[in-house]
């Protein structure tokens, strides 16, 4: 069953009590919370997901509060708490729902160690991954989610989950994250692109949740190979630039990106290196989205000619 | 509520028969009290692991994996420690989890430790805060007040962060802080030290010395929120050294010469109820006779029994919040003489009030 | 002087033509290095070695036995690989 065909009051019902389960790719969590505007939030950004089945195992729970603090009646809070403990600072309530964005984050780093976490997009065409490893600001989100809406599958906007074993990138399909001016310009370029409502004020700026297309979501079991690993650089003014990079840099890069290669060792670096070996690894500098856009299809149609 | 799940499972003979549920509460209850690791260690020594539902395992796995790469760290920070140091006339003794990490000790091979901790002779304070600081250890930065507290009250440096690797190290000359209801002379901790096999110029404390430790530690420690995860350490000291013949009279004894016979009697009754230790009847008996306060050792042992729970709500009942306050008042009069206390906790409960929050961070 | 490679290190590489990326399971740390530096570092494995005659053996192997730029560049990847602990003075 997915989480949209609860109404909304039932949907209200799970998140007051036994807490409301569900999953993306590997990992599912158990929410718990009052507060309407995550209930709606939830059932509009997640309709799509899979509900866990009541009495099934969870890997995390995640607890969103009102403080019984006296600096409440201001302007109202929310705390977050994980295992029922507080994590984090209360924040607003209009800033909610970034907060459960954060926390699903959280959860996969702090608990999705069979899987090699690198801070990249992930996407997939004709059955080919494309890794966008790059840190905050890079513009990879905004990339991300132009692609999806040019013919690319999402698999992630944030954390790709390598396996181990076989270096398939496995599927979130979770929301993806945009922030400030990104949100006008993903808007202008795909006017079909669904979003929450923007949240605005946070210490980020304005952030909003872009809907991830149903499609997607459905696939959310189907891992991909990696074929190209490009490293993303928005700048303002740049010229229009994808290029090869060297291998060992890329791979330096990869591992600088990658949250758990501390605790991955030698296997996790042996798995990296192996993904670089066999992929196409390239820099892309850009100013314009739709260039970016246009110059990652045509780097995968060349690799479709080569057969 | 299913309760606490987590502390009846060292005591348990059988395989856990629990729903789904169920294990996902365990889980909830083992990552609040730090003990995932453990329960990972004693589901697999077992063969238990297998009634956890196959979500779950991978948890297990995780958590095991997590405890393996901390041992391999430890042994790397310890090293560089010791080519920072080791060269210094001063014994540098380990203490907690790098001293069960480094002498192999049970404690090490299900727990994960954060900061490294050493014992080194006060009058060598200041060449190995030198010499560590020629090696990228420098203080954290801290106000005027805590910068005071460690150096004045404190019986440790403040703690080092290391600039290129980030890792932390605590250095201590003395086990409990001057002025403490259970002050220690460090003289003769450092006097029954004893070598590190394989690791010139590193010490550990000798067993008994290291299981006071741990207990004054923990009888000292404000926050018992994590408290049953020392207890289970301590169990595993006691089991593994209490196989040594003398080990236990040697324990007693030693406790009644550094004036730790109330904190150890306060420990062994606790692993004795929550996880069945069996204590020598001779050892019990000489110990009780040393502590002579009858009164408080069963309010202590019955407040104990609380605040020890998992800091969880499955675990709670209704005096666990009054009896955990109660605890920390009780360390800082324990650690610092009352006409600090009062002071010090004033000023903490002051920054609280101060600070507000700010948004999405 | 004599140095050896630090028992607790626990090394593994990826070479690609003129770089290679290293990382060290012990730390946790991945590092780039320049083929010579690779080289001397290798130099150790088989052994404590005297710091000169790796360098000169090297030297003589690249064909530039008195090059003193070359040198200078090996007593700096050194003192480089002295600082992150993996060489130790003496014979560990």
């Amino acid at each position: 069953m997915k989480l949209g065909q609860l109404g909304l009051q039932a949907l209200g019902k799970r998140l007051r009590g036994p807490g409301l389960a569900w999953r993306s790719g590997p990992f599912s969590i158990r929410l718990r919370t009052d507060l309407v505007a995550v209930r709606d939030g939830l059932h509009f950004l997640y309709a799509d997901h899979p509900l866990v089945p009541g009495g099934d195992f969870c890997d995390g729970d995640i607890t969103l509060r009102q403080p019984r603090a006296a600096w409440g009646w201001r302007r109202p809070m929310v705390q977050a708490h994980v295992d029922y403990q507080p994590i984090f600072e209360p924040v607003p309530v209009a800033h909610a729902l970034p907060l459960v964005e954060w926390l699903l984050n959280w959860h996969v780093t702090a608990h999705g160690h069979h899987f090699l976490t690198v801070h990249a997009a992930a996407l997939e065409r004709d059955g080919k991954a494309l890794l966008l490893p790059a840190p905050s600001g890079s513009g990879k989100s905004t990339l991300c989610a132009a692609l999806v809406h040019r013919g690319w599958r999402l698999l992630s906007d944030e954390y790709a989950l390598i396996d181990f074993a076989t270096g398939l990138v496995h599927p979130l399909a979770r929301p993806v994250s945009l922030k400030n001016q990104s949100i006008e310009v993903l808007r202008a370029f795909a006017p079909e692109a669904v979003f929450s409502a923007p949240a605005h004020g946070t210490p980020k700026g304005t952030l909003a949740q872009m809907k991830a297309p149903a499609a997607h979501v459905q696939r959310m079991d189907e891992p991909a190979c990696p074929v190209w690993i490009v490293f993303p650089q928005w700048s303002p003014g740049a010229t229009l630039l994808l290029q090869a990079r060297p291998k060992a840099r890329a791979l330096l890069e990869l591992t600088r990106q990658t949250v758990n290669l501390d605790l991955a060792g030698h296997d996790g670096f042996a798995r990296l290196a192996e993904l670089v070996t066999a992929s196409e690894c390239l820099d892309l500098r850009y100013d314009m989205l739709a260039d970016a856009v246009a110059a990652i299809d045509a780097m995968a149609q060349a690799i479709d000619h080569a057969g | 509520m299913p309760g606490d799940l987590l502390t009846g499972l060292w005591t348990s003979n059988t395989a856990p028969q629990w729903h789904a549920a169920d294990w996902e509460r365990l889980f909830s209850q083992a990552r609040r009290a730090r003990l995932l690791g453990r329960v990972a260690w004693l589901l697999q020594t077992r063969g238990w692991t297998d009634c956890a539902p196959p979500e779950a395992r991978v948890h297990l796995h995780n958590a095991l994996r997590a405890v393996a790469r901390q041992r391999q760290a430890a042994h790397w920070e310890v090293d560089c420690v010791r080519r920072a140091i080791g060269h210094l006339p001063t014994p540098v003794v380990l203490l907690k989890g790098a001293a069960y990490v480094l002498a192999d000790l049970p404690p090490a091979k299900s727990r994960r430790f954060g900061d490294i901790d050493i014992l080194v002779a006060a009058p060598a304070l200041g060449a190995v805060e030198a010499a560590l600081a020629a090696h990228g250890w420098a203080a954290m930065p801290l106000d005027p007040y805590d910068d005071r507290y460690y150096r004045q009250w404190s019986h440790e440096l403040p703690p080092l962060r290391h600039e290129e690797r980030g890792t932390m190290l605590d250095v201590h000359h003395c086990i409990t802080q001057p002025g403490s209801r259970f002050a220690v002379d460090a003289q003769r901790l450092l006097a029954d030290a004893r070598p590190l096999q394989g690791q010139p110029g590193l010490m550990v404390l000798s067993p008994a010395d290291m299981v006071l430790h741990a207990a004054a530690h923990l009888m000292q420690e404000g926050d018992l929120s994590r408290g049953l995860r020392d207890l289970l350490d301590m169990h595993d000291l006691l089991t593994c050294f209490g196989a040594q013949p003398d080990f236990w009279p040697a324990l007693v004894d030693r406790a009644a010469t550094l004036g730790l016979c109330e904190p150890l009697l306060d420990v062994l009754t606790q692993a004795q109820c929550k996880l069945g230790l069996v204590v020598p009847q001779p050892a019990w008996q000489q110990l009780q006779q040393q502590s002579a306060r009858p009164l408080r050792h069963r309010l202590t042992a019955a407040m104990l029994a609380v605040a020890l729970r998992p800091n969880h709500p499955d675990a709670d009942c209704r005096s666990t919040r009054l009896v955990r306050a109660w605890f920390y008042l009780r360390a800082h009069r324990i650690r610092m003489p009352l006409h600090r206390t009062l002071p010090h906790l004033l000023h903490k409960a002051w920054l609280r009030l101060r600070h507000r929050p700010p948004g999405l961070t | 002087m004599l140095f050896s490679l630090n028992p607790q290190i626990d090394l593994i590489w990826r070479d690609w033509g003129d770089e290679s990326v290293a990382m060290e399971a012990a730390s946790g740390r991945v590092f780039l290095f320049d083929p010579l530096s690779s080289a001397l570092l290798a130099c150790f494995e088989s052994g404590p070695q005297q710091v000169q005659a790796a360098v000169d053996s090297l030297l003589a192997d690249l064909g530039s036995p008195t090059d003193s730029r070359l040198q200078e560049f090996l007593r700096a990847a050194l003192d480089r690989f002295v600082a992150l602990g993996w060489l130790l003075p003496g014979d560990a």
